[in-house]
């Protein structure tokens, strides 16, 4: 292969770059996006199991294979946009590699950009997500159930905790009509 | 008047056993009452005693028993007085004990449920939700500008099938979850409601009792004119929500959705379900606990239709689930390309090209 044949000039550098920004940067984030999501998810499914019992049988069940489904959706997109983001990374280093004005033009535009400090570091670590029927994590997560603005967690957890067994106390309810009274009086 | 109250376990059971005791009292009233008006049985003298009978705990009185002359003398006849009613209370207290057991019994399977669990699943799945949903001009990547500028095979594998379905897939997989929390909501709410339910049959149910006590003790006579007590149940109307689950629109409208609908399951008692009133209208002790029964059972039912519907609009949604990925909208493709695979046919420059 021959610069060339590969592509020549300024514009070639920039888009070289924005490959191997989206690579580095971008989709790592998107990847481990849909990682969350489905851990989030995988999360559910012990506890989707847990109120299947008597009335509530056959709607969890399909309510969990439905939450299968998605969660099986959302770790394959979390892998193949992880793979995408490894192959435009070695795509760029290969065509760096291979053409010296390209890679002249890429390191200026790596100067320039607000991700500068971000491409220095490390690639964001990803982790598999676990898939429909993967073992569940022994602990839950940090910040699990802690209102409907929290994240979801960032990390493998489960979200099984059991719940108290009575209700938050709370005063008895008023009657409109007092069980003791007689007529004229209630 | 109507009775609406929240269901608590503790607070179900002591109603419970309120209406046991009221059940127990007014079977052994009325049966006592009827003993002491029946006619003289055959072979019975004269009178020659009356006595008081106290009846009833709750709203006690008294009636004056006449006691035969038998020829085993007066303490013989008082003594078979007292044992018929004592025979008569061991019997009402059975008759409330089994009868509230089985109450108990086919109430169960809608106390069984806890709404908070479906609560604070879709409490996470709502954060899921709100993770997945894409921005509203996503580029991902950041590499919208400059794709179109790569050419050859894997440059254009890579833009046809991961780039440009990305975006919809995504926005798939957040409406999708959207619906799926909707469902819980609508678990958590049928929950709820037919627990109120429950509880609001139950006070109406002893609040009957008690005034037909009352009327025992104001009439001194056995049955009673219907009490009429009302109370909130929803049995009917909850389906609306799986409706709404189906009707939704893509997207933000899902999200709205599932605030509707959670907020509907935050009520004590939601409000847009449209509570139908009914009365408790038997007057004697089996026939308000036949009544009681009915209710139940239908609460039960309804619990069990709806849920049947969560099911059935579930494998709708898995339905659309598997058209969506059938049609390459659930999910971006496989990149197609290979780490270190760099390839001026599958994956070049245009200004190469160009040149």
């Amino acid at each position: 292969m021959t610069a060339s044949d590969a592509g020549s000039g300024a514009e070639f550098g920039a888009d070289l770059f924005e490959l191997y920004r989206a690579g580095r940067v971008k989709l790592p984030e998107v990847a481990n996006l849909f990682a969350d999501a489905a851990r989030g998810m995988h999360h559910l499914d012990p506890q989707l199991d847990a109120v299947a019992a008597g009335l509530c049988t056959s709607a969890t069940a399909e309510l969990r294979t439905l939450l299968r489904a998605l969660q099986h959706a959302s770790a394959i997109t979390a892998d193949r946009t992880h793979r995408a983001a490894e192959a435009l990374v070695q795509i760029a280093n290969d065509y760096v590699a291979t053409d010296r004005a390209a890679a002249e033009e890429f390191d200026w535009w790596q100067r320039q950009v607000e991700e500068r400090r971000r491409l220095d570091d490390p690639p964001a670590p990803f982790t598999a997500p676990p898939r429909p029927g993967d073992a569940q994590p022994d602990a839950p997560p940090p910040g699990a159930d802690r209102g409907p603005d929290a994240p979801v967690p960032p990390s493998p957890g489960a979200e099984d905790e059991p719940l108290p067994e009575e209700p938050v106390p709370v005063p008895p309810p008023q009657l409109d009509v007092d069980l003791t009274t007689t007529p004229g009086e209630g | 008047m109507t009775t609406s109250v929240t269901y608590q376990p503790g607070w179900f059971g002591d109603t419970m056993s309120t209406v046991a005791d009221y059940l127990s009292q007014l079977r052994h009233i009325d049966h006592v009452l009827a003993f002491l008006d029946s006619p003289i049985p055959e072979g019975g003298g004269p009178a020659h005693d009356y006595v008081e009978v106290t009846l009833g705990a709750t709203h006690p009185f008294t009636v004056t028993a006449f006691v035969p002359a038998t020829p085993g003398g007066e303490q013989a006849s008082m003594a078979r007085l007292e044992t018929r009613i004592a025979g008569y209370a061991d019997e009402a207290r059975s008759f409330a004990t089994a009868e509230t057991e089985s109450l108990m019994v086919a109430i169960a399977p809608v106390l069984e449920l806890d709404p908070r669990r479906f609560a604070s699943i879709c409490g996470q799945l709502i954060r899921v939700q709100a993770l997945l949903q894409p921005p509203a001009h996503e580029d991902v990547g950041g590499i919208g500008d400059s794709l179109d500028n790569w050419e050859g095979r894997a440059a254009r594998a890579f833009a046809d099938y991961f780039y440009q379905p990305y975006q919809q897939g995504r926005r798939n997989q957040s409406d999708l979850v959207g619906r799926l929390a909707a469902l819980t909501a609508a678990c958590e709410t049928l929950t709820y409601s037919a627990q109120h339910s429950a509880m609001n049959a139950a006070v109406a149910t002893a609040l009957t009792l008690n005034d037909q006590l009352l009327q025992r003790q104001a009439t001194r006579s056995a049955g009673g004119r219907p009490s009429l007590k009302d109370f909130l149940t929803v049995t009917s109307t909850a389906t609306r929500l799986i409706g709404l689950t189906r009707q939704a629109g893509p997207g933000g409208a899902a999200l709205g959705l599932v605030s509707t609908v959670t907020g509907l399951a935050a009520a004590a008692l939601p409000a847009d379900l449209k509570p139908m009133v009914r009365p408790v209208s038997a007057t004697d002790a089996a026939a308000i606990s036949h009544e009681l029964r009915e209710f139940f059972t239908d609460i039960v039912r309804f619990a069990d239709t709806t849920l049947r519907d969560v099911a059935e609009d579930a494998g709708a949604r898995l339905g659309d689930l598997e058209a969506l990925r059938s049609e390459g909208l659930l999910m971006p493709g496989e990149p197609r390309i290979r780490a270190g695979h760099v390839d001026p046919d599958t994956f070049r420059h245009g200004s190469g090209a160009a040149a």
